[in-house]
């Protein structure tokens, strides 16, 4: 393993102690092994020259280029942004589960630490709302320095949360937050599908670009337990005893049409929707925020 | 109020078994894994039992589990609730039911059998009962116990006997069976008055209650009372009808009849019936009458035909009888036994039985040495050693100094006579269940109250078996063997001299049984009376052969009935009453005692086993339950 990819590994994130150096390293590493910004637009900051084509706002075009070459051409900056970007980290009961040594929970704080830094060195505005059956945390959007800070202390400092209820805080923020801006939700998702996703709709139908991120940990994508025992849901505490070996195929094919509801529902929204092994490298997630950061 | 016993509490350790199932379950739940899972929603939604059914199911099994072995702990340990202890010290009910001749009639025993029963019946609920046989001789049954089928088991097996009344026999052995606890005995008799002969009271221990229930006897019982022979051989019918009875009787030998004839009895009467038929030389001669309603034991007699010779008893007095009418108490108490021991007594003075040698005597009883010469002191010397015996009394006509010459032993007697005072005198035997006692122990006068004025002390008791003492602690009654004869010393007089034990009731039978004893192995007689048959006789009425034995040719004996079990005389209840005497307090029934008839009567131990079954199928139905259940879950 590159070693940049290896420090995109969550097992060897969990091993780094601040969570901001584990969305520095996580972010860095992602972004060495791009070949440029990933964004252009009316910036102070020059970015290239481009042909002119019709439609071109003349006040674009650079004069003294045309002076000494006859053509006509536009010059192009890096984009000084004004996207605000809500980070949703689940922290219901559910997120704590993990069958290796990161939780989906840890998972979550890496993933979000990782997009908060990101999106605070492209100088979006960032916020943070953590949310069981309600939002139970929440940070305003803000590009200032020191609110990448208060993000990563306040992800560090998650509160603990019960029942999962999805619907109901993506209510609460479709109230608050204005038209422009990206919604990125870090959730298992283990709620009622037509209220997740009828809670997610309602921000596309406001023009806001959503981002949801579906963790499910190994066990949960492959339930690969070995012996009978009895399954205790961690929420509701209601129990199920199954040998495995004998129920994995019809629990495989549960997992398979629910996540397969979300990726059909969600995209045919206009929602990215992106399944995450919890055991996989955080990259997948960066890459994804920055395609869709291109869209916004 | 109440509480729980054990009786074999040791079971209880068995309680530590319970910790196996407990462990196991602990165990279980152990390997049992709960898995925390958030897509518990994903898996397969087969028939699913919350968690809290499962424990309670669980903890359901566990308790029967636990419970099942407890109660078998519980079951093994003979587990028995106690009451309070009013009802803990109810003691035993002894029903004492009569079987002799004289309830023999059918009529009467089937009245006898209904009231030992409706005693049972009356005894109160819980307590033990026993039943207890007697006519001469007591006998337990049945020993306390709760079962009342049991005794009224042993009740219904009972028949009537051929033998006589004796009270103290059946309240001996219902103290026997109370095993010196305090109860009850209830006598089911018709209260003969013989029932106490020879006796005057019978110690019960305190805190026994002795009652009675009287048997009316059907009247009109007639019965052969006594044979006798001379030139003929003559029955004597007694009737105790209330009026006049025509009697059937018939003669027979060896059981061929000889002759029949009738009698007319007047009421409460006897007649003499004279059979002149001549009678063989050899054979048994029987008597019998009809009397299909009275007692049948008495309807029927029997008289040896060949002689034999009744043993003679020698009473060597220093006197002649004659002048100074010495040993004649002895004389006359050995001739009471009349036909139920037939005897014949010799009255010898010393210079008699010194000149002029004659029969030599089954018994010698010796109440005066003074007058025997070297001859005489010899001759009953060497009797003695050749296997005589000899009844020797220490009264005044004895003479000490000569007296090693005359029994040809040293005995060491205290020249003079003592004393006692009246504490001292009363004699005590050594144990009452020796033939001389036998009739005598249960009365107090005969032996207790004594009046023993002067005794001999025997100085050193080697070599003597000690029958009785006298309370001060001298010998009052030993006995030894010199060479193969018996001697049996008696400390004080038999004379009327130093005592006057003679004129007592208990002289005569002391003489006798006396007599009998120092005879028991020498020829036997002819004719015994019920119960005082030797052991080699059946004791049952009729002709018996006895084998010939030890050189003795064989013989023809019979037994006869106690001709005054016959009589139907019976004592009021108070009289009855009178002759018992509160003894040494008797102990209150044991714990152990208590305690086992206690789970005897509950068997709590056979319930205790059928509710572990029942604990053990219910755990399998519901294991089974649980089973199936996983097995959809798992399937």
């Amino acid at each position: 393993m590159a070693t940049t990819a290896r420090y995109l590994d969550p097992a060897v994130l969990a091993r780094i102690g601040s969570l901001d150096l584990k969305a520095k390293t996580v972010v860095e590493g992602v972004l060495s092994g791009l070949h440029r910004s990933p964004r252009r637009g009316f910036s102070v900051e020059f970015a290239e020259y481009r042909q002119y084509l019709p439609g071109d706002p003349l006040p674009l075009i650079d004069w003294k280029v045309y002076a000494r070459t006859d053509r006509h051409v536009v010059k192009k900056f890096e984009e000084d942004t004004n996207l605000a970007c809500h980070l949703l980290v689940d922290v219901s009961r559910s997120m704590t589960y993990g069958s290796h040594v990161v939780t989906k929970r840890d998972y979550a704080c890496y993933l979000a630490a990782s997009l908060a830094y990101l999106m605070h060195r492209q100088r979006d505005a960032v916020g943070l709302i953590a949310f069981d059956q309600a939002i139970v945390q929440r940070l305003a959007p803000s590009a200032r320095a020191s609110h990448l800070r208060a993000v990563l202390l306040a992800l560090e400092r998650l509160p603990s949360g019960t029942t999962t209820n999805v619907a109901r805080p993506l209510a609460d923020l479709a109230k608050v937050m204005g038209k422009r801006g990206l919604v990125v939700v870090i959730s298992d998702l283990l709620d009622d599908p037509d209220r997740v996703i009828q809670g997610l709709r309602q921000f596309r139908q406001r023009g806001t670009d959503v981002i949801v991120f579906h963790l499910l940990d190994p066990q949960e994508l492959h339930f690969t337990f070995a012996d009978a025992a009895r399954f205790r849901d961690v929420e509701s505490a209601s129990e199920v005893f199954a040998d495995p070996a004998a129920v994995r195929a019809d629990y495989l094919t549960a997992v398979g049409g629910f996540v397969d509801r979300y990726k059909r529902e969600l995209g045919g929204a206009g929602i990215d929707y992106h399944l995450l092994d919890t055991s996989r490298p955080l990259d997948l997630a960066l890459t994804a925020y920055l395609t869709a950061r291109d869209r916004s | 109020m109440f509480g729980l016993g054990f009786l074999a509490p040791a079971f209880l350790a068995g309680l530590a078994a319970v910790a196996v199932p407990i462990v196991l379950h602990l165990f279980r739940r152990r390997t049992d894994r709960v898995v925390d899972f958030p897509a518990v929603q994903m898996l397969p939604q087969a028939p699913v039992e919350r968690q809290e059914r499962r424990r309670l199911r669980d903890l359901l099994l566990l308790a029967l589990r636990v419970a099942a072995l407890a109660t078998l702990a519980i079951a093994f340990a003979r587990p028995y609730v106690m009451r309070d202890g009013a009802t803990i010290a109810a003691a035993a009910t002894i029903v004492a039911v009569d079987t002799s001749l004289s309830l023999s009639a059918p009529a009467t025993w089937a009245d006898v059998r209904t009231r030992a029963r409706a005693a049972v019946d009356a005894a109160p609920a819980g307590d033990p009962v026993g039943v207890v046989a007697f006519d001469d001789r007591g006998r337990v049954l049945v020993p306390p116990t709760v079962d009342r089928a049991q005794a009224l088991a042993a009740i219904d097996a009972l028949a009537a006997g051929t033998g006589g009344t004796s009270f103290p026999a059946g309240l001996g052995a219902a103290v026997d069976a109370l095993a010196g606890s305090r109860g009850r005995i209830v006598v089911v008799t018709d209260a003969q008055q013989r029932g106490w002969r020879g006796v005057e009271s019978w110690p019960v221990p305190t805190g026994v209650d002795v009652s009675l229930v009287v048997v009316p006897v059907v009247p009109g019982n007639v019965a052969v009372t006594a044979l006798r022979r001379d030139d003929a051989l003559t029955a004597v019918v007694q009737s105790y009808a209330t009026g006049p009875r025509r009697i059937a009787t018939r003669l027979s030998v060896d059981g061929r009849d000889l002759t029949r004839t009738t009698v007319d009895v007047a009421p409460l009467s006897a007649a003499e019936v004279r059979f002149t038929t001549p009678l063989p030389a050899t054979g048994v001669a029987t008597v019998a009458i009809e009397d299909p309603e009275g007692a049948p034991g008495d309807d029927v007699r029997y008289w040896p035909l060949a002689p034999v010779q009744a043993p003679l008893v020698l009473v060597l007095t220093a006197d002649p009888p004659a002048s100074a009418r010495t040993g004649l108490y002895a004389q006359r108490a050995l001739e009471a036994a009349g036909e139920l021991w037939p005897v014949r007594v010799l009255v010898q003075d010393g210079r008699t039985y010194s000149a002029a040698p004659g029969e030599t005597p089954s018994v010698v009883v010796i109440v005066g040495t003074r007058t025997l010469d070297r001859r005489g002191r010899d001759r009953l010397s060497a009797y003695l050693r050749s296997g005589g015996r000899v009844l020797l009394s220490l009264g005044p006509d004895v003479d000490v100094p000569t007296l090693a010459d005359t029994i040809g032993l040293t005995v060491r007697v205290a020249p003079d006579p003592v004393t006692p005072t009246p504490e001292q005198a009363a004699i005590v035997p050594s144990d009452r269940r020796h033939p001389i006692w036998r009739q005598l122990a249960g009365s107090r006068s005969a032996l207790g109250r004594l009046p023993i004025e002067r005794y001999r002390p025997l100085l050193g008791d080697d070599g003597w078996t000690v029958l009785a003492r006298f309370a001060g602690g001298a010998v009052a009654l030993a006995e030894r063997t010199v060479d193969r004869g018996t001697l049996l010393l008696f400390a004080s007089d038999l004379d009327n001299r130093w005592n006057r034990f003679p004129l007592e009731p208990g002289f005569a039978p002391f003489m006798v049984d006396t007599a009998r004893y120092l005879t028991r192995d020498a020829a036997p007689a002819a004719a015994f009376v019920v119960p005082e048959v030797p052991p080699t006789v059946p004791p049952t009425p009729g002709p018996h052969t006895i084998p010939a034995s030890d050189g003795r040719p064989a013989m023809t004996v019979v037994v006869n009935v106690d001709p005054a079990e016959s009589d139907p005389a019976v004592l009021s209840p108070e009289a009855f009453a009178a002759h018992v005497q509160p003894g040494e307090p008797a102990a209150p029934p044991a714990v152990d005692d208590r305690a086992r008839a206690r789970e005897e009567q509950q068997r709590l131990w056979q319930r205790g086993l059928l509710v572990m079954l029942a604990l053990l199928v219910i755990e399998g139905l519901v294991g089974r339950a649980g089973r199936a259940r996983r097995a959809v879950q798992t399937g």
